[in-house]
Formats: structure tokens, sequence, C-alpha cells
């Protein structure tokens, strides 16, 4: 990484076009929270399946032995590159990739992640530069729909779409976990809302756990409930609504006591596929998230909901996702080239 | 050497698989960051956690297409992605019994300090490339032994290669002469690791140096160095001992030739050393010096505030005019050959001077002669044992020397001041003989042990400090080599340390570590040193420019406290016993009870000490015979010194004689 900016840089470096604006230096945007959380805060509605009816707490025992053994987790990087004739063009990157736990708990790869990279812009204006190059261009203007000629329009369309195709390879990576793991007893725990098909199984092994609480689905009321749950405590289970996705079960879970931190603090959202089992299991599912609290995840500012498998998953893919040296190396090469 | 340049960083696997013929030897790769960057001099590697085969003293290889930097592995770091205990203890709600779900990622990073990179111009930092475990041509390589393995290579160690073990090789040229020269051997007591170090690399040499060679040792405590030419008792050493050896092309037997030599007890028939059992004894020449010997070293054994110019002047002139010469004092003919002549004519000297009221003689003032006469007279008293009163001598083979042979000195027994005058004699004389070319060998090694004692960094300047200075500074132009060892290598001279070329380091105390000898070794050299395991030694060598930690194995050779046990010493003999022992080396078959009966008819034990010398030195044919007629009888005979002093007395008038003996 970076073969694309590699190669488009020996493509078109050697065409004189003053409209090519190269920026150098200019930071990473990294996308932190999972690619399904909506980016404002908002409200939905919910369906309460616990059942006593209620949202109340639910002590969900002592944790012992978690059960997952597969881990998931995915992210992006996107960063302007280049104005051509004032369209802004976009460099992504989304990988999405499993990290497996052995017998002797140590963190392994399964398999090679999935990566892609591209150039995210408006194909219609800039076709012609483009064309002939060997090199991966996303358009941002969905078919028919073409956007305002406006580059932060362009840019705010690029960003998002580079959330989509993280969550794509999430959904695709997710999906190949379940082919090759149905029927067996491995566990595999998601960061973030669970993708791919799990609802073509009728008990798929796989939970996602959402650290955001940017939708809130119940009254305030319950959701006083919800933010008085203590360490070991969970919510009854309801489904969320709203969602353009298959329904999954959904509870929240106190991981970290709250006193002198935010109402949030060590809380998080589990979701869960929509089965009976997953009502049979969802204190055991509890026990097992509570005893991922150790190791810590520290220093991740998002300790108290982040679970270390997936931290250890976010650094495997970070650690493979191109640098801003490289990106500024390349395109430093770029610019001189045609200076 | 680098045949070609490669392009790309995925043939480098491949291309070090071709150059040295090895795979499946990579456990890491090199890593430079901000904080610890890569030097021409020094780079960090990362290998799996789980790895076994990389540790301090490791030899390894990073190979990149275009460059191969030789390292050895000085520093080992170990960490986690954990920032601070507290994160740990919050995790596991403070309970060290608690077990994580995950176990932290452990990185295990290590130091290594460049040997050798290829190609040696120009001098860049270490590149980030695959690294490898060094295989034998990569050990051989890295210590830049490829230039000598195969012509002046002594095998000394075997360095724990993976699995395998590959030989270390140390030039001669540089341990031996003339390049460089000298070994020296540090570690505590106790671990028999120095001795069995320098016994094995002497067999070494014997074995593969292509010179002819002796070597003289000192045994200065014990039994150390008494059993050289007897196998080690069984089951001291094993197969991986056996192994050892046939890696290292050295037999493994003991010494095949080694010769003993003692100074006698004070009643000059009985050996002053451990090796007396009558198996063994036969072995053991007697170390006896006479006048001759002793009167050029006497600033050795003579205390200094006595040897002023006066005293220095006289003792020159009786070196220069007086022994082996025929002089007459006070008109008497005087024939000076040993201690007792020398007593006669000091006697003569100062009844002349008695009788005739001088004050000096020949310049000399009577009380400088009386002091002179008074010390030297006192050697072969103090020293009874090692210097003959009479004329008899036993000496190493002075011309003679052999090739591949061992010459054992013990001196463990004697005091420090006649320990002195062995060392300092011999290695005169050696110097000498080298000199002149004419010992028998072109080279010679001095063993000593026990540095500390014998050069120490402070103290008084003796003769013996003086002779290893000049070994160590100057020997190696003449081919006489000094091999030495001590338990605390701060603790001698400088000098001599400074001059070995090459170092062997042991298991070392903490203390001594903290020295600032030591500065040079990074802190897990140090802590491995600290604990280093029997049969391990650190090998400092001009072409290492770091120090190598190898194996060596145990030779096959008997131990003093297991020879002391299988081969006890004998109680000392009685006269007409030792006196048989004696001449019975000159011939076997002589009868006991002939030796027997001329010892019990003469009483003076001197002269029967004094015959049985002779006839050793005579070598006659007839032992018996040679003894009984260098019996002096004493009738009627008296010796100078045993003529009464005569009075005169006045004629007096009772008209007795006035020539009266008193």
């Amino acid at each position: 990484m970076s073969k694309l900016l590699r190669k488009l840089a020996s493509s078109i470096a050697h065409q004189a076009d003053p409209q090519i604006h190269v920026v150098i230096g200019s930071e990473f945007s990294d996308e932190e929270s999972p690619s399904l959380v909506p980016a404002v805060p908002q409200t939905a509605s919910a369906e309460i399946v616990e059942p006593s009816g209620k949202i109340d707490p639910v002590p969900v025992g002592t944790p012992n032995t978690s059960g997952f053994s597969y881990f998931m987790d995915g992210m992006e990087r996107r960063r302007l590159v280049m104005y051509i004739s004032g369209i802004p063009v976009v460099y992504g990157y989304a990988a999405a990739g499993i990290r497996w736990r052995g017998a002797d708990k140590r963190m392994y790869a399964h398999g090679d992640p999935s990566e892609r990279e591209a150039l995210f812009c408006p194909r219609r204006l800039l076709e012609q530069l483009f064309f002939d190059l060997d090199i991966d261009v996303v358009d941002i203007e969905d078919a028919g729909s073409a956007l305002e000629d406006h580059p932060m329009i362009f840019l705010e369309a690029a960003k998002k779409k580079v959330s989509d195709i993280r969550s794509k390879l999430e959904a695709e990576v997710t999906s190949r976990w379940l082919a090759e793991f149905d029927g067996s007893n491995e566990w595999l725990l998601v960061d973030g809302s669970i993708s791919g098909n799990y609802d073509q199984y009728p008990a798929p092994n796989i939970v996602g756990v959402v650290k955001s609480h940017q939708t809130q689905y119940f009254p305030i009321e319950d959701q006083r409930k919800i933010q008085a749950l203590r360490v070991g405590e969970r919510s009854g289970l309801f489904i969320p609504k709203g969602r353009n996705r298959p329904d999954v079960y959904s509870w929240y879970l106190r991981l970290w006591p709250n006193e002198g931190q935010d109402l949030h603090f060590g809380l998080v959202r589990v979701e869960a596929p929509k089965c009976d089992r997953t009502v049979r299991m969802v204190d055991e599912i509890s026990r097992w998230l509570l005893a991922e609290r150790a190791p810590l995840s520290m220093p991740d500012s998002r300790w108290d909901r982040m679970l270390y498998p997936i931290r250890d998953c976010e650094q495997f893919l970070r650690s493979r996702a191109p640098s801003k040296t490289v990106l500024d190396a390349i395109l430093m090469r770029f610019a001189a080239g045609r200076g | 050497m680098i045949n070609e340049p490669h392009t790309s960083a995925s043939n480098e696997s491949t291309f070090f698989a071709k150059t040295t013929e090895i795979t499946d030897r990579q456990i890491g790769r090199v890593i430079a960051t901000k904080d610890k960057p890569n030097t021409a001099y020094e780079f960090y590697f990362w290998t799996s956690c789980d790895d076994a085969s990389v540790g301090i003293g490791t030899l390894v290889v990073a190979a990149s297409p275009k460059t191969r930097a030789y390292g050895v592995v000085v520093e080992g770091f170990s960490f986690t992605d954990l920032e601070s205990p507290l994160h740990e203890y919050i995790g596991l709600n403070g309970d060290p019994r608690m077990e994580a779900q995950t176990s932290r990622p452990e990185v295990r990073c290590y130091k290594a300090a460049v040997l050798r990179v290829e190609p040696e111009e120009p001098l860049q930092p270490v590149p980030v490339a695959p690294v490898y475990l060094a295989d034998d041509v990569g050990v051989a390589k890295a210590l830049r032994m490829d230039s000598f393995q195969y012509t002046t290579g002594i095998p000394v160690g075997l360095y724990q290669n993976g699995d395998e073990l590959s030989p270390v090789y140390i030039d001669s040229e540089f341990l031996l002469g003339p390049e460089a020269a000298h070994l020296n051997v540090t570690g505590v007591s106790g671990l028999a690791t120095k001795t069995s170090a320098i016994e094995f690399i002497l067999l070494s040499i014997f074995e593969h140096f292509k010179e002819d060679i002796a070597v003289v040792c000192f045994n200065v405590k014990g039994s150390d160095l008494l059993f050289l030419d007897y196998p080690a008792e069984e089951n001291m050493l094993d197969e991986r001992d056996r192994k050892m050896h046939s890696l290292l092309g050295v037999p493994c037997e003991p010494f095949r030739n080694v010769k003993y030599f003692a100074p006698f007890k004070p009643d000059r028939v009985n050996l002053n050393t451990l090796r007396t059992n009558p198996e063994l004894v036969q072995s053991v020449t007697p170390l006896s010096w006479g006048l001759n010997e002793v009167l050029e070293f006497t600033e050795v054994v003579l205390n200094r505030d006595d040897i002023d110019a006066k005293a220095d002047a006289l003792i020159e002139f009786i070196r220069q005019r007086v022994i082996n010469q025929t002089t007459e004092v006070n008109g008497q003919q005087i024939t000076v050959r040993n201690f007792q002549d020398l007593n006669r004519w000091f006697d003569l000297v100062m009844r002349d001077m008695e009788e005739n009221n001088k004050s000096e003689w020949k310049t000399h003032h009577y009380a400088t002669i009386r002091k002179v006469h008074n010390r030297l007279s006192n050697l072969s008293t103090r020293y009874k044992g090692l210097i003959s009163p009479d004329e008899f001598v036993s000496d190493l083979p002075w011309g003679r020397f052999e090739d591949r042979t061992v010459y054992v000195v013990d001196v463990a027994n004697l005091e420090p001041q006649a320990q002195d005058l062995v060392f300092t004699r011999i290695v005169s004389e050696l110097r000498h003989h080298l000199e002149t070319g004419k010992l028998g060998v072109k080279h010679v090694i001095v063993v000593v042990d026990e540095l500390n004692k014998y050069a120490p960094a402070d103290g008084p300047d003796t003769y013996l400090r003086q002779t290893l200075l000049d070994i160590s500074e100057r020997g190696r132009y003449l081919g006489l080599v000094l091999f030495s060892a001590q338990q605390f290598r701060s603790q001698v001279h400088k000098r001599i340390v400074g001059n070995s070329g090459t170092c062997i380091y042991g298991r070392m105390d903490m203390d001594e570590l903290a020295t600032p000898g030591y500065q040079v070794l990074t802190s897990a050299t140090k802590e491995k040193l600290a604990t280093l395991p029997k049969g391990q030694l650190m090998i400092r060598h001009p072409h290492f420019t770091q120090p190598i930690f190898v194996k060596f194995p145990r030779p096959n050779i008997m131990r003093g406290p297991d020879g002391i046990r299988r081969y006890p010493p004998a109680e000392d003999l009685p006269l007409d016993e030792a006196v048989w022992l004696n001449l019975s080396r000159l011939d076997p078959s002589i009868s006991r009870n002939e030796v027997r009966d001329i010892v019990a008819e003469t009483s003076d034990q001197d002269e029967i000490i004094r015959a049985m010398n002779l006839t050793l030195q005579r070598v006659p044919q007839d032992p018996v015979a040679a003894f009984r007629s260098a019996i002096r009888k004493k009738a009627g005979v008296l010796s100078p010194e045993e003529k009464p002093s005569i009075a005169i007395k006045d004629a007096g008038s009772d008209g007795s004689d006035p020539f009266e003996t008193i």
C-alpha cells in the first residue's frame, strides 16, 4: 500500500496538466465508530421482547470464561489527495478482517483481511482522465443522481462512499465466516451492529457490540433505567426498529461502573440474531462479554466499551493500512514529477 | 561475498539461501525506529516470542539483497502492549490469580552488535531485512575466521548454532605470535573452568599448531596440574564431551608427553610435591639448583635493602672472578663451585683481613663482605631443597626441550620468595635460550595461574612481576607466550592483561563485573557472564569485534583431587629408602639392602645426600658402586671449614708446646 497511488503517479505524472493540484501533508480521516452507526444523534423505536415485558435490569450472573473465539472489525481511512480542475479526489482505504483466539489465548489472523483502496470522485467530471488508467475509481454519485458541483458536497459524498465500502467489506467477511463455521460451536464477536447474511441461518453464532449510543430507542423513563444499570446487569431484550436490515435481538449491558463518569461509561448495546436461542443465552452471552473485559484495552480512549480482542483486530488492520508518511512520499514524488 | 545485487526484496531469502546454502533459518526481521535507529555498529530485530534459538550471544545475519550484516546479540527486550501495570490491575480486578481471556501480544526484540558487514565499504547503517541464524559459514564469516580458519586456526570451542554446534577458531598468529600473543583467563574459582579451558586450548594447540612448541606450567596450588598425563575418571566425560572433541578435531585424551619437576623437601631426599605416589614418583625430576644457577638471581631472593651498590659490586665480583675459577686467598688456592666452596672462600677472605688487620679486601669493605657472606650462605639453608649446598644440579632440560611436551614445575609448596626465584630463573632461561635459538623448540607457552598474586595491579614491584611483564610485552617476538589465569582480572597489572591478545571469561563475580574494565559489556552480557554455566566461556580475540560465547568440552585429563584420591602421595621416606628410590631411577634392579647397608655405614647424612646427588648427576653404569665411592670418608680428612681455628700462645715458662690445638 498504496499501489494505487503509485500507479496513478506513474501514469499521469508525465501529463503536464496545470489543472492537477496535488495536496500534500493533509491528515488522514479515520472512521473509528462502526459504520452502521448514524453520524448524528437520533431516536428510534423498539419492541421489548423480554419475557417480563420490561426493560428493567436483569443480573446476568458471575462471568467465567468467554465463548467467543473469533473477532471481526473494520476500518477506513480517507484523505484528499488532489484537485483536478477544482474537483476534489479522495483517496480511500477500507478493510475488514477476523482474528481468532487460539487455545494459548493468543490472537492470530484468520486469513487475510479484505481490503480495498480507491480514488473517490464524481466520475462524470473526471472520466476522461482516469478512463485508460488501470486503477480503482469509485463514483461518489449514485446512478442517475448528480450532486451539486460543490467541492464540500463532493467530499461529504466521498466520505459516505468510503464508509459504504467498509460496511460492505465487513458484511462480506462476516458472511464468509458464517458460511465457514455454520454448524460449529465457534462464536464470532463483531465490532458494532451485526451485518452480513446472518438472517439466512436459523441460529448463527454471531454477536455484535455497539459502543456508540447515537440512537436512543426508549423514552426517557426507560432510558433512565438503562443508564442506571450496574456492572453485571443487562436491560430487557428488545428489537430495535427503523433499520433497513433484518431484525436482531438487542440489550444493554454495563461492563464498568460509571460512578464519577459519563452515564454511558461502560455501557454497550449488544446485538444477536433474532432467534429463540438468543433468548435462552442472553445472560450467558452477557457473561462472556463481561469476561472479555480483561485484559483492559488501555490505552484506547474507549477502553470502557472496547473489548480487547476487538482492539487487537483494529490494531492488526491499522498495521496494514497505508501510513501518512508513505502517502506523503508518493504524493511528493507525484508533485515533483509534475513540476 | 555478494555475487550480484538484486533489486527485489522478495528475493532476499532466495539470495541468502544461494550464497550460504541455508534455508529456514530466518528468526526475525530488522526493525528501525526513531528511538532505536540502526547504525553501522548495531541493529535491532524482533523475533517470535516462542523462538528459543535466540539469546544473548547468538550470531545472526541480517541479509538484504545488497548487504549482509553479521551481528552478535548483546541485549534483549520483551514487551507487550500494556502501558501501565495499573491497567493490568484494573483489568483483573486486582486479583493476580485471575486469568485474562486473551494474552497480550508479546514481542521479543534484540539488539545486535555488528561484527562484520559485507560489502565492507561504504560503511552504512544495517538495512531493514530478514534476520537469520548464522550457520557454519555465517559463523566463520561473522568472526572473520574465513581468513585463517584453514591455515592458522586453533579451534577453541563451539558456538551453539541453533541445534547445531559450529567450531570457533582463534588465529595462532594472534595467540602465539608474532602479530599478537598471550592468553588471559578470568573467572571465579571452584568451577575448574579456568584450568580446563587452558588445558583444552593447549591440547588443541598441540594438535593444530604447525610449528614446534612446548609448554612450561607452573603448578602453584594443590594438585591442579599434577596429573596431566592421566585420563579423567570414568563418567567424568559424557558423549557430548567426546562429540565436541571430535567436532573440534582434538583427540579426547590427556597430554602424551609430560615431564614433572619438583624441588626436594628440606630433607633433600623427598620430593616436595603431591605427585609422590610410588607409581608416579619416577616421572618427577628433582629441581635442584646450585651456586651457578642461583647467583645470577640473588636479587630475587635477597632482601632489597641488603643489595645496595656495595653488596651488588661484591656479588658481581664473585660472579665474575670467583665462581668456577681457582683463586688464591690468603695464600691458599681455592676453587668455588658450590655454596660450600663459597663459604670456605668467604672464610679465607675474612681470615685474611682479620689476620692482616685489613678493613678492605680488593676495595670491598669488611662489613660488606660479612653481610654478603651472611646473606648468601643463608640461601642454601633458607631454600633447602631447592638450592643445593653442593654441586648437585638437577634442572629443566635446557637446549633439549621437546616438541609437544608439557613441563610441569611444581612450586605449590615453596615459599613465595622461592617461587619467585623459580619463576624468574626459568623464564629468564627460556628467554635466553629462545633468543639464541637453542631451546630445542621455537615456541614456549608459560602457564601461570593466580596472576592476582604474582602480578598484582598494586603492591610491591617484584622480580616476578617484572618477569611476567617482560614476557607479556616482548615475549611474542621470541616465541615466549604467557597463558595466565586469575579470579579477578581487575586486580592484575594492567599491562599484563592489556597485552593479552586473547582473553577468556568464565563465570564472573558481579562485583568484579562492576569494575571499570567491563564497562564495554552490555548489562545483558554481564548478567550472562555472572550466571555462565560450567563449560561455557566468553572469548575476546583480535579477529572478533565483539566477545563471543562458546562451549568447550571437559578435557580428558584427570582432575587434581581425583588424582590425589587415586594416587595418594607417599609418606616421606626414611633416608635409606629415599636414597634407594632415587638411585633406582638409574637402575631399577639395584638392591635395596645394598643401598641400606651403605647408608648405615655412613653417619653423615649430608654426605650421603651429596653422594646420592653426585651419583644421580653422573648417571654411572653401576649406581651402587658409584654411590659407595662418592661417599668421602671422614678419616682424618677435614674440610677447610671443619679445620679448627688455631690459637697461638706464648712459649711459657712451663715449656709446654705453644702450638697447641684447642
